[in-house]
């Protein structure tokens, strides 16, 4: 999908699409549970922490989705919305232009490794890789940001990303200031946890896939409640290979599309499963396998690579911009 | 809460130290495989110094270590280097030991090549302004503006090779280590030492200074003064730690895929 056709739904009142209420309804949960821990004695218990823990992940799902398609009618809109999704991961959202549209869907195409790609982390108990993996991924991915940002054109990333930065950042300080201890256990924690969990991400989906190939480069979750939650985030492969589609429209194109290509051992019902299999009840990480022959160049289904590419960047850089309307 | 919190920056700060550990276990291990040799032995694995004295590859070198690099810039006269391939070549040829043995070496490609990074870094310098002008637009499109910054190893060079050791009719070293063939510019076994005593300091120096935070932390009275300041320090240094512990990561790198990247700025 080209910048330029990225075209509002009429009829919807302030979304694009109807479904990006769900997204902000869960932003909403998740500050709701923040402010109700910061404030309210009584809210500061497990119960709230563990969920507002959850919601800080769902919110970086968020601002993944939100980084490829903007939620919002208003561009201006999507950019303020930035500001308050970046203080709910404690990162600028922003960042995920450079990291995840421009260098995660290039996978190592360009030469070097993906910033957050699974081979950063080599412990032979494979719990410490997904333990470590943010503390490796998280460096490299803002070092990366940095370097994208002194040699990129785009008209307003710099100054977008220091706003989102000074928001995220400034209102957390605020809290700090006002009440030390409250801040740091019941808001940077969920804050840090949300966004280190979205970075493990990566690891999970891609970790003993085949990143060359067309259609066994990712590792799917397919529970219909996982993906209800996770605005269909589950559905890895078809999003690496159509950046621009929607993330409602993930789901029946990872059946007609996905699913008759792809090695089947990489659709998983159960992330909690998976999770649990290859982290806690298998020790030793496991030897990359094959998954079926490397469907070949010519497969007509999708358009090369590079111009699919080419195309996601666009329009990823477009949503960032006020200048494309 | 607090205890949870403590017990996470420790996992943390275990965790960053055993990513260091397994970098230096590896580079301890490659030291040891550079058993220093005076003379060539037969079947031996180990590290001698030579001078090169012939080369086969082009302009006469015997080897050479290339990164394979793209440029981007705005056209603000400044250009950014991202690295996008490591390679070394051994082109063949021959050199001279200290004895003045001289031993043949073929073409491979299962070879490490480690550059003088100073020359490297020489060698990846503009040569003037007008060569950053001229890059420029290039630089600008989306696929940049591709380079390959090439150091050799050239006649009259002294190099360090470690390979494993063979005598038929004349002395030759075969591929032997766990990476094949070494070649370098500089004293691997004194790069390698200096490594390892960079990542023992940094491993013990976090676990201190992550000490120090946890003992602030938890000074009494509990969630005080000093405790405040102390885990303050802690959410600082856990957030700092990480990006320093890739850096490390980065720079033992051995010289022949060590990071150039870099940058040109073009004067006015």
């Amino acid at each position: 999908m080209a910048a330029s056709e990225i075209a509002a739904s009429p009829g919807t009142f302030l979304v694009r699409r109807r479904e990006e209420w769900r997204q902000i309804g869960i932003v909403a949960v998740y500050w709701g549970l923040l402010g109700a821990m910061f404030f309210v004695p009584a809210a500061r218990n497990v119960l709230v922490f563990a969920g507002a823990c959850y919601f800080s992940f769902l919110n970086s799902v968020v601002i993944h989705n939100h980084m490829h398609q903007g939620v919002f009618h208003s561009k201006r809109l999507n950019l303020v919305w930035r500001a308050i999704l970046s203080f709910g991961a404690l990162y600028p959202a922003s960042a995920n232009i450079p990291a995840h549209n421009l260098v995660h869907h290039h996978f190592d195409d360009d030469g070097d490794l993906d910033w957050a790609a699974p081979d950063h982390v080599r412990f032979r108990w494979n719990l410490l890789n997904l333990l470590h993996f943010p503390n490796v991924a998280g460096p490299r991915t803002f070092a990366g940001v940095q370097r994208w940002a002194a040699s990129s054109r785009h008209p307003s990333f710099v100054n977008q990303y220091r706003l989102e930065t000074a928001f995220a950042f400034g209102l957390t300080g605020l809290l700090f200031v006002i009440d030390f201890w409250t801040a740091l256990f019941f808001v940077v924690i969920p804050q840090l946890y949300g966004a280190r969990c979205i970075l493990r991400i990566n690891l999970i989906q891609h970790d003993g896939a085949q990143v060359h190939s067309e259609w066994n480069h990712s590792r799917n979750f397919v529970g219909r409640g996982f993906n209800w939650i996770m605005c269909n985030n589950g559905y890895h492969t078809i999003h690496h290979n159509r950046a621009g589609m929607h993330w409602s429209e993930l789901a029946p194109a990872h059946q007609r599309e996905v699913v008759p290509r792809m090695d089947p051992r990489l659709d998983e019902r159960s992330m909690v499963w998976y999770l649990l299999r290859t982290y806690l009840l298998r020790p030793l990480r496991p030897a990359i396998e094959g998954h079926g022959p490397i469907p070949s160049g010519d497969d007509r289904s999708l358009a090369p690579r590079a111009q699919r590419r080419a195309e996601a960047d666009d329009t990823a850089l477009a949503e960032s911009t006020l200048a494309v309307s | 809460m607090a205890a949870l919190a403590l017990a996470v920056f420790w996992i943390h700060v275990l965790l960053i130290a055993a990513a260091a550990g397994q970098d230096l276990i590896e580079l301890a291990r490659l030291r040891r495989s550079l058993r220093p040799l005076t003379s060539p032995r037969e079947a031996w694995v180990g590290l001698l110094r030579a001078t090169v004295v012939r080369g086969d590859g082009p302009a006469g070198a015997l080897a050479s270590n290339v990164v394979e690099q793209v440029g981007r810039g705005k056209g603000d006269g400044k250009l950014y280097f991202s690295d996008a391939a490591h390679r070394s070549e051994l082109h063949g040829g021959e050199i001279e030991l200290a004895d003045g043995v001289r031993v043949e070496l073929v073409a491979t490609d299962a070879a490490g090549v480690w550059p003088d990074l100073a020359a490297r870094a020489a060698a990846a310098a503009p040569s003037s302004s007008a060569q950053i002008t001229e890059a420029e637009p290039q630089a600008r499109r989306a696929k940049g503006y591709p380079r390959r910054v090439e150091v050799e190893l050239v006649e009259g060079q002294p190099v360090w090779i470690a390979g494993r050791w063979t005598h038929a009719d004349r002395w030759q070293v075969e591929p032997g280590l766990a990476g094949g063939l070494l070649i370098s510019a500089i004293d691997p076994r004194r790069w390698l030492a200096r490594k390892c005593w960079i990542i023992v300091s940094f491993i013990v120096g976090e676990i201190v200074i992550a000490a120090a935070c946890t003992l602030a932390a938890t000074w009494p009275p509990l969630f005080d003064w000093v405790s405040m300041l102390g885990a303050g320090a802690a959410l600082g240094f856990f957030l700092a730690v990480q990006p320093v512990g890739v850096s490390l990561n980065e720079s033992v790198r051995t010289p022949d895929r060590a990071y150039l990247r870099g940058s040109w700025t073009r004067t006015p």
